[in-house]
């Protein structure tokens, strides 16, 4: 029955998918001129207008994949997979609670961004870490999480794209591969991502000797939080990957082989 | 999380979203901005006794934890920045400690501290509730799926402790002293079945919300929040004390240099009054909380 309700959408809606990929074009196209525009313009404000034209060009990356997702007029079934596999990101840690300081978001998230690709990996991301801050606490950290972790999404899904990983079944010189990648990317990006917030409140007078007192302090950090997104991937990678296969083959969710599917 | 207490306690949580979202974005963002001490000492007051009014006794702690972290950071800043005139001393091979260095310092170490506070006030009044019902017109799906996360989130993490309850009794629970590959599998046991059942489960709430007509058009929405005659008079008061601040702001009056000596604006009467509009701007939420108690017991001891 779900199937008739899937393909019984109105026949304009290739006519609003169109419009919707030029709104999304367009926000991006406002971004690139807003970004330089808004560093420009943070230089010249006193105080901490590094932190502020930071979060707004951090708020800029952010915007055209949510213009895009909304364009996309989701259906009921997408934003229910959307929003499971987010709340499952932010739940995970519950789920590890006799190991101490483990933090296996990014895992869950870049799973996410495997099975469903690039787009869906980034909002799974971002509105992950937004959930996350309404639970342990909003701050000034807020948007470059989104970020961050967005991007974890993102990457995961380019790799799936371009078929470096398979999006189920991975052999096992594969898992040790992503986990590899995870670290890496926890280490190399998200991590770095969220110590140049760090960086940037602290920064009414940046001084390349605090930049690098601010990385380097984030580097146990980061360390820990990518052997804790390997271990995750190596462990869970596989059957979570899976069961987001069955859920593919059964509802033709996450599908984007169809059109209509996240 | 129980932030609804503070909605009946407190009466700034309990005006329109709107009115609370921007005011909490005009005083981040102005605290950010106006980086002379006097606004900056006086954005911090003023944030920590909202914060105080919001959360009483609690609050203390946390303000203690800042006053830590407003120390370290002003005495570490002069480490990492050798510019300013005046040496207070040397250390490491002659490396200067400048007074200069010190002074930006703190006011780094002000303006930290004083948007952690906004932002503990504004995590405390800016429930998720009000967050959907601002963007919720802006992006309908995206503020669907942050509220079904919401409300996911705390059943997932029951099932999660269930699920380690009915494996501890089976003998299955992480043992004593287990290696941390042991504890990381067994996680990832619950994990996996919780996705199991959440994966399935999703497919059947999302073909329920399509069966009691999700996304049909000619819908309308219920919420708890009304536009009153004080979020109006409100509005414009705040407009009004942002204008002052930001005038005297751009005529350079609370323009401030470090380096290589301190120089101080000189105080004209606009920079006064920008001054006391900044003031006046963040001091309403306080004051309307203490408003709201003063009136609470007052018509508490009339009956």
């Amino acid at each position: 029955m779900p199937k008739l309700i899937e393909d019984g959408r109105p026949a304009e809606l290739s006519l609003a998918r169109r419009r919707a990929r030029v709104k999304t074009i367009l926000t991006i196209l406002a971004a690139l001129v807003l970004a330089p525009l808004t560093a420009v313009v943070g230089m010249a404000v006193p105080g901490n207008g590094y932190y502020l034209s930071g979060t707004l060009i951090v708020l800029y990356a952010i915007v055209p994949f949510f213009v895009s997702f909304e364009g996309r007029r989701p259906t009921a079934r997408e934003i229910a997979v959307v929003a499971v596999l987010t709340a499952l990101a932010v739940a995970a840690r519950a789920a590890f609670i006799w190991v101490p300081h483990f933090k296996p978001m990014a895992a869950v998230i870049m799973i996410a961004g495997l099975a469903a690709g690039p787009q869906t990996g980034f909002l799974v991301g971002s509105v992950a870490a937004l959930a996350s801050n309404f639970i342990f606490g909003q701050g000034p950290w807020t948007p470059w999480q989104m970020l961050a972790f967005g991007v974890a999404g993102l990457v995961a899904g380019l790799l799936a794209d371009v078929r470096v990983f398979p999006r189920a079944n991975l052999s096992w010189p594969r898992r040790i591969a992503l986990a590899t990648v995870g670290f890496v990317l926890i280490v190399g990006l998200v991590g770095p991502i969220l110590d140049t917030s760090t960086f940037f409140y602290l920064s009414t007078a940046p001084t390349p000797e605090l930049a690098a007192v601010v990385y380097l302090a984030g580097l146990p950090v980061n360390a820990i939080h990518g052997a804790a997104t390997a271990l995750t991937l190596l462990v869970v990678a596989n059957p979570l990957l899976d069961q987001l296969a069955r859920v593919r083959v059964k509802y033709g969710l996450l599908d984007r082989s169809r059109p209509n599917c996240p | 999380m129980s932030t609804l207490p503070y909605q009946g306690r407190c009466a700034f949580a309990s005006l329109h979203p709107a009115v609370t979202f921007g005011f909490f974005a005009g005083a981040i963002v102005l605290s950010m901005v106006l980086a002379n001490p006097i606004c900056q000492v006086m954005s911090v007051l003023l944030a920590a006794a909202c914060y105080l009014t919001f959360r009483g006794r609690e609050a203390w702690r946390f303000i203690a934890g800042l006053t830590a972290v407003l120390l370290v950071v002003t005495l570490s800043a002069p480490l990492f920045n050798t510019q300013g005139a005046t040496v207070l001393l040397r250390w490491w091979g002659g490396r200067p400690y400048t007074l200069e260095a010190l002074a930006l310092g703190a006011s780094t170490g002000l303006m930290l501290v004083a948007m952690m506070l906004w932002f503990a006030s504004f995590h405390l009044v800016m429930t998720s509730d009000k967050f959907t019902y601002l963007f919720g017109r802006a992006i309908p799906a995206l503020s669907l799926v942050l509220t079904m996360v919401l409300r996911l989130v705390p059943s997932y993490r029951r099932k999660a402790d269930a699920l380690m309850t009915a494996r501890a009794c089976i003998g299955k629970g992480p043992a004593e002293g287990a290696s941390v590959a042991a504890r990381v599998r067994d996680g990832g046991s619950v994990l996996l079945s919780l996705s199991a059942d959440a994966l399935e489960s999703a497919v059947v709430a999302a073909d329920s919300m399509t069966a009691r007509g999700f996304g049909l058009s000619g819908r309308t929405h219920f919420a708890l929040f009304r536009w009153e005659a004080r979020d109006t008079v409100l509005v414009v008061a705040m407009g009004a004390l942002v204008v002052g601040a930001v005038a005297a702001f751009a005529q350079g009056g609370f323009a401030i240099t470090y380096f290589p000596t301190i120089v101080w604006p000189s105080a004209g009467a606009a920079v006064l009054m920008g001054a006391v509009c900044y003031g006046a701007f963040l001091a309403i939420p306080a004051v309307i909380n203490c408003g709201g108690r003063a009136l609470w017991r007052y018509s508490l001891s009339k009956s």
